[in-house]
């Protein structure tokens, strides 16, 4: 597809009288002026595709992606060209642009631009339009390339009372200190230096002090888990369970607190890995739909 | 990091530059200098040196200000030096703005316009000079306009700069095929609405249709090229371009009478004359000029005169012309019937003194006429001319007192003097001579050849008698002599090619070349002895060209190629004249390991060994490895 911008009517105006010019005066020097205005229209259309054709677009979105909150999206832009660069390409993807002012042969550039989901649940966007006013600022060419890009939408995250949903000491989040030794939480005491202690845990300041190796004795934590039940909730309240089910899982998760989630019958044991997080959500964002 | 726009400013002056310099000769000294003096205060401002806020208003106002003057000193006589005028301030005054997309895309076509402008006035090959760097110029303003377009803070890396640039070298590149072919196919008119530009060149031309004895003129040293006529060479005493005949003489000066009379045609020789192509430049006058004695003059798409011998175009000639002439060389031609009053008056009180003379000198016995010219050729008069003398009697004083004089006063003196003895005799304005250019297979006349000869009737025939004694070098004898002339004419070939090919491109050229064309494409086998002629001729251009082509596809790919990789395909290759050929997907060691070669096999492992110690562990190939590894190829 092709659009003509004010410049190129302009420039299509001025070539016509030109044009008139030469015939009507029978010089020849115009009608080399003239022709080469016109050449100038060929070549900038020829120019002008080839600067869009060879290109090929991908979209990549970050890990976590919340409807109704803005996110940057990556597109990233590969010449397939061996000889020739491309310039002054925008590529527009579901509402979001962004621009190259020069792409090398044989590369990959990338942009980021932003994107908003309206609502939770497994979406697409779908072609991006390839778009250039090189050479000149004649015409503006564009190409759509025909992909899909799915992204998986979780649902907003929204702070609310957990009392409903959550089973295993709710209210006790985060870890517990036990008066144990061990080596993740407060110091107990300071001892002597036993073979096979770490070296980080000697206590320089009293060793200096005793002229004997001292090392610091820290206390264990416990780790409590939680697990989230949904199957609990009202059909009315759904997005609302699900998004503070969202962020509640996103608080334990940022603190430590293995999280579960009991969800359509089934049961997901607690974790604490990311890749446990993108499960949860995932179902969460997948809730209700096929 | 560059910013576009500096570039952009950059290619803008660059260009206005080109714009003003294609205007420059046909501007006043006031525009130029008012020109000059804007861009001088504009380029301070753009580079940041200077703070001068000028409201966009008063610039605006300035422009209806400079442009409302020349509008009204516009005339029929002279449309294109107000127009000129009248851009060149604009274009000053829009360097002086705070430059957005469309102020600089108004400053390209105020250059292009300029450019316009100067082709309505001179046709020369120079504007070619101009032309070349505007379109070099506006093209990659063009491409970096649209940069600005998008953003017009924009910044690139500076290694991108010159790939930016050199897109626009390769849009140039690309166009001139196409705009040559445009500037073929684009319709052209046997007549021109606006023919009337183009006086103002005309205008400079100096030949005159009057020969005024002692009213000096400075033609016989002017350079300027006068005709150029494509023909074979020939005998230099054969070389007089006919102008015109001058009959009326009132003492001072020779005039053409207004009623001619026709002459009868000389027949054409057996061997069909001598036939030109005449590019005669614009004179502003009607005279056409061909080699003494012209049979016929034929001008294709022109109309034709009703007096073939008054060699007279349809309208003043104000822009090159192109005709075709056949001539018989020699020097008499019939006369028919003669109005004798018109050929032996002279004015009433005429000088009895050179009437004596030219009696006494004639009555010597033997041809009166060849008694007058052996007078004038004896040595006692002098060819000159410097220090001529202006008189009321430029005649008298010539023959008794200076003896000295140029080509018009041997003339002049000629004919009155036979014209007292009873001889019928008018003089003939034209061109003497003329360097022939063997490049170009041409005849370049220039005013400095100006010259007038004498034509006296005897026995029904017109006699071409030339009493300037000849003095100077010939112009066969100057062109061996001066490196200058050479150079001159060397040059002037280019000049010739671009008036007969592109200057000269017209209806008549359009509708031939089309109807070849179509010939070739509907009938080609008319032409395909032309075309194995043509291909055998023209072979060995292709062949250098295909090499010219080899040699920087080759360069180009050594240069897209890593080392690593042309010294491995290097290796590959001479390991494929030794009978190796390495299978696809087969390692480095692996093809090593199969040569069955002892002596072959250490070598080629050590090439492997030390080229793999360089490649896998991410070593730099410096330029002592490349030479050891190139030395261990070799010596496979």
């Amino acid at each position: 597809m092709i659009r003509i911008n004010t410049a190129g009517w302009l420039y299509i105006l001025v070539t016509i009288l030109i044009g008139l010019s030469a015939v009507n005066t029978g010089n020849n020097l115009i009608y080399i002026i003239a022709s080469a205005l016109l050449s100038y229209l060929v070549v900038s259309g020829i120019f002008g595709r080839r600067n869009i054709y060879g290109l090929d677009a991908e979209v990549c979105f970050p890990q976590e992606v919340f409807a109704r909150t803005e996110a940057l999206a990556e597109v990233r832009v590969q010449n397939l060209r061996k000889r020739m660069p491309a310039f002054l390409v925008t590529i527009e993807v579901g509402g979001g642009s962004c621009f190259f002012a020069y792409i090398a042969p044989k590369s990959v550039e990338s942009g980021f631009f932003p994107v908003t989901f309206p609502a939770r649940g497994a979406t697409e966007l779908t072609g991006a339009v390839i778009s250039s006013n090189f050479p000149f600022n004649f015409f503006k060419r564009f190409r759509t390339i025909k992909k899909k890009w799915p992204v998986t939408v979780y649902p907003v995250p929204l702070r609310c009372s957990l009392s409903a949903f959550v089973k295993g000491g709710s209210r006790h989040r985060g870890e517990r200190d036990l008066n144990k030794p061990g080596y993740e939480a407060d110091i107990l005491s300071i001892r002597d230096y036993v073979p096979g202690d770490p070296p980080k845990y000697i206590n320089w300041k009293s060793t200096a002090k005793t002229g004997r190796l001292k090392v610091k004795e820290l206390s264990s934590v416990e780790r409590r888990q939680v697990t989230i039940e949904l199957d609990s909730m009202g059909k009315e309240g759904v997005e609302r369970a699900l998004s503070c089910a969202t962020h509640a899982i996103l608080g334990f998760m940022r603190t430590g607190v293995p999280v579960g989630l009991r969800i359509g019958g089934e049961t997901l044991r607690p974790g604490l890995t990311a890749v446990h997080k993108r499960l949860l959500l995932t179902r969460l964002a997948l809730y209700g739909q096929n | 990091m560059v910013r576009i726009e500096t570039l952009l400013k950059i290619v803008t002056y660059l260009c206005a530059l080109a714009g003003f310099a294609s205007a420059r000769p046909h501007l006043g000294a006031v525009y130029t200098a008012g020109t000059a003096v804007l861009c001088l205060l504009a380029l301070p401002r753009d580079s940041g040196k200077l703070k001068l806020p000028i409201p966009r208003w008063f610039l605006n106002l300035a422009s209806v200000a400079v442009l409302a003057p020349s509008v009204l000193r516009i005339s029929m006589e002279n449309i294109v030096g107000p127009v000129l005028e009248g851009l060149v301030l604009l274009l000053g005054i829009k360097l002086l703005e705070d430059k957005k997309t469309r102020d600089y895309m108004q400053i390209f076509l105020i250059c292009m316009f300029l450019l316009i402008g100067s082709t309505l006035i001179s046709l020369n090959i120079s504007f070619l000079f101009y032309f070349i760097p505007l379109i070099l110029l506006s093209t990659a303003g063009l491409i970096l306009l649209a940069f600005f377009s998008h953003d017009p803070d924009i910044s690139i890396p500076g290694r991108v700069v010159p790939k930016v640039l050199s897109q626009s070298l390769f849009v140039c590149a690309v166009s001139i095929p196409a705009c040559a072919l445009m500037f073929v196919i684009l319709p052209r008119t046997d007549f021109p609405f606006f023919s009337l530009f183009g006086r103002v060149e005309a205008a400079k031309s100096g030949f005159s249709d009057t020969v005024s004895l002692g009213d000096i003129t400075v033609i016989q040293e002017d350079p300027t090229v006068v005709l150029r006529a494509e023909m074979p060479m020939i005998d230099e005493k054969d070389l007089y371009w006919r102008g015109v005949e001058l009959d009326r003489f009132d003492g001072v000066s020779w005039r053409r009478g207004s009623e001619r009379h026709a002459e009868p045609w000389e027949n054409l020789p057996k061997n069909g004359g001598t036939a030109q192509t005449i590019y005669l430049e614009p004179s502003g006058a009607r005279y056409l000029f061909a080699l003494d004695r012209p049979v016929s003059i034929y001008a294709e798409g022109a109309r034709h005169r009703k007096d073939p011998r008054s060699h007279l175009w349809h309208e003043n000639i104000l822009q090159r012309i192109r005709y075709r002439a056949v001539s018989v060389a020699s020097d008499s031609a019939p006369g028919g019937d003669l109005e004798l009053d018109r050929y032996l008056a002279l004015p009433a009180g005429f000088s009895p003194r050179i009437s004596e003379l030219a009696a006494k000198i004639a009555g010597q016995g033997g041809d009166p006429v060849a008694n007058l010219v052996k007078l004038l050729r004896s040595g006692q008069y002098e060819y000159s001319i410097d220090g001529l003398h202006k008189s009321d009697s430029p005649l008298e004083d010539f023959l008794f007192e200076y003896r000295r004089g140029n080509c018009e006063y041997f003339a002049s003196a000629l004919g009155a003097m036979l014209r007292s003895v009873g001889i019928p005799a008018r003089l003939v304005a034209g061109y003497r001579g003329g360097y022939y250019n063997r490049a170009g297979k041409y005849y370049l006349v220039l005013q400095k050849n100006a010259h007038v000869w004498v034509e006296a009737y005897r026995a029904g025939r017109w006699l071409r008698i030339d009493p300037t004694p000849v003095n100077a070098l010939t112009p066969e004898e100057a062109y061996r002599e001066s490196i200058f002339l050479r150079v001159r004419l060397l040059f002037d070939t280019f000049d010739y090619y671009w008036g007969k090919f592109v200057i000269g491109y017209d209806l008549a050229r359009q509708i031939a070349l089309f109807d070849k064309v179509k010939t070739a494409i509907t009938r080609p086998d008319l032409d395909i002895i032309r075309m194995r002629d043509l291909s055998v001729l023209l072979a060995p251009y292709a062949a250098i060209a295909a090499a010219i082509a080899a040699l920087v596809a080759l360069m180009l790919r050594r240069i897209a190629c890593r080392p690593e990789q042309m010294l491995i395909s290097r290796f590959f290759c001479k390991m494929r004249k030794r009978g190796y050929i390495r299978s696809r997907g087969e390692g480095l060691e692996e093809f090593s390991s199969r040569i069955s070669e002892p002596e072959l096999k250490i070598r080629a492992t050590e090439f492997v060994s030390e080229f793999q110690d360089i490649y896998y562990r991410d070593r730099k190939l410096g330029a002592y490895e490349t030479k050891r590894l190139k030395s261990l190829i070799r010596c496979l």
